[in-house]
């Protein structure tokens, strides 16, 4: 290839990872913001230093950028509708405490490992141990409010079905949006989801390995 | 067929106005009990093919290899004895892609190969159905006892592939993820693949495709730590490598239900 049409395909490239970038902190901007409104008004105690400051470093990173008109616009507010729940304690504890969070933990190591520009990798590094702090609170919370372990199952198989199974729609979404520019499918991003949200699920809150398994199975084949 | 077999049999006209996208009790049966026989004649012969490729273990692998043969056995008799006959045609087409990969690592002389995708992927999925299958079994008289013996000696092949491995790649814990790797891309979308166009067939007869599913997943990850993969990267493979079969089905169910 002439080096004239080498630059040319080398600046659409770059083009299109700066896009997929802006998409990307566009979506984490809209999951932050309704993670931070959700425990505002049902689980102050997980708002913590980090967690604000995670929220506002993200909302800094993505100013300027938006979903509006994008595929990924009706699948992120499908996803966070689901993520709303009742509104009670227990739904934020399990829909942002535990599966928002740890989705968070996955994607602000992923994209936060040589994907993002270096101010944008310092902002993951951040969100991303937030996430993790958080998540351990949400899970110490929820097993104090529910100390039977059986009753925790219950509870996290109810209200996190529909998630799953909208968290499987965002899927697709975002295969069309970042598996060019970053090179990555969403399946490695549920493998690496799922290896961060099992030790979650059974050392945080005393729940079975396989029963959890299970439930995802059942959620993602319908 | 026996009597009680008869009775649980839904009619035709019944099976005619059933959802299209599901197979009737018959059918479901049949596809499941044809790849239960095939699939044993199918690992009886990965045994033996192993048997070859290792002539330290070549008595003892051939001794599965009986083992697996007598479970084709069994499993065919008794489906006869409840008036099913095996799916030859359904099974053949499943197991097709694995004889591909059997042959093609045998030819190459991988003995490791072999064993991950006979004793690991393809006895999970015995394991993953043959288990749930024990709490239905009662109304296919004679069935439980050969499900039983049978699940009992799949764990023994297991037990027996887990310290086997873990001899062979005690030292290259990076080495033996590697290779899994390798082999889970064909192995899990082949295997994973028939596990979920039986979905259908488990459902049919009370039992869950997605539990089963869940507990192939489940299982098969827990036999890679067995070896020594840390449980992390264990999952995200496995995970991964589910995912886009779970997908499909789904989409194909999607497809089935719009078009009934």
């Amino acid at each position: 290839m002439p080096s004239a049409a080498m630059a040319q395909s080398a600046g659409a490239h770059a083009d299109r990872r700066a896009e997929a970038r802006a998409l990307l902190w566009a979506m984490l901007d809209a999951v932050e913001g309704h993670t931070v409104a959700r425990y505002a008004a049902a689980a102050p105690e997980l708002l913590t230093p980090g967690k604000k400051a995670a929220r506002d470093a993200v909302a800094w990173r993505a100013a300027g950028t938006s979903l509006a008109g994008t595929p990924l616009e009706t699948a992120v507010d499908s996803l966070l509708a689901a993520a709303t729940g009742d509104g009670s304690l227990t739904d934020a504890l399990l829909l942002q405490g535990l599966v928002l969070e740890q989705l968070g933990v996955t994607i602000y190591r992923t994209f936060g490992d040589g994907r993002l520009s270096d101010d944008g990798s310092d902002v993951a590094t951040l969100a991303g141990a937030a996430s993790e702090e958080v998540s351990a609170l949400a899970a110490e919370r929820l097993c104090a409010e529910m100390p039977n372990a059986d009753a925790r199952f219950d509870a996290f198989a109810e209200r996190t079905d529909a998630m799953f199974v909208r968290l499987d729609a965002l899927g697709e979404a975002l295969d069309t949006a970042f598996s060019g520019p970053f090179g990555l499918h969403f399946e490695d991003v549920m493998g690496e989801f799922m290896a961060d949200l099992l030790p979650a699920c059974t050392d945080g809150l005393g729940l079975q390995r396989r029963e959890v398994i299970v439930h995802l199975t059942h959620a993602l084949m319908g | 067929m026996t009597m009680e077999t008869q009775e649980a049999m839904p009619s035709e006209t019944e099976v005619q106005r059933g959802n299209e996208a599901m197979p009737s009790e018959k059918e479901a049966l049949a596809r499941l009990m044809g790849l239960a026989v095939f699939g044993e004649r199918v690992a009886a012969r990965t045994y033996n093919l192993c048997a070859k490729l290792e002539p330290r273990h070549r008595d003892l692998l051939r001794r599965f290899a009986q083992m697996e043969g007598q479970h084709a056995l069994w499993f065919k008799q008794a489906s006869e004895a409840n008036g099913v006959t095996p799916d030859k045609e359904f099974a053949e087409q499943e197991l097709g892609y694995l004889l591909e990969q059997v042959d093609a690592y045998f030819e190459a002389g991988d003995f490791d190969a072999l064993l991950v995708v006979q004793g690991f992927i393809v006895e999970s999925l015995a394991i993953a159905t043959y288990a749930p299958y024990l709490e239905v079994a009662e109304k296919y008289p004679g069935t439980k006892e050969v499900f039983q013996r049978a699940l009992d000696e799949e764990h023994y092949h297991v037990d027996w592939v887990i310290r086997c491995l873990r001899l062979r790649w005690f030292d290259d814990d990076e080495g033996f993820l590697a290779l899994t790797r390798r082999v889970n891309v064909q192995g899990i979308d082949c295997i994973g693949g028939s596990l979920m166009n039986i979905a259908s067939s488990l459902d049919r007869i009370g039992l869950s495709g997605a539990d089963s599913a869940g507990a192939m997943m489940d299982g098969y990850t827990e036999l890679l730590e067995r070896v020594g993969i840390d449980r992390r990267p264990a999952t995200r493979n496995v995970v991964s490598l589910f995912m886009p079969l779970m997908r499909k089905y789904r989409s194909q169910r999607r497809a089935e239900v719009a078009h009934a």
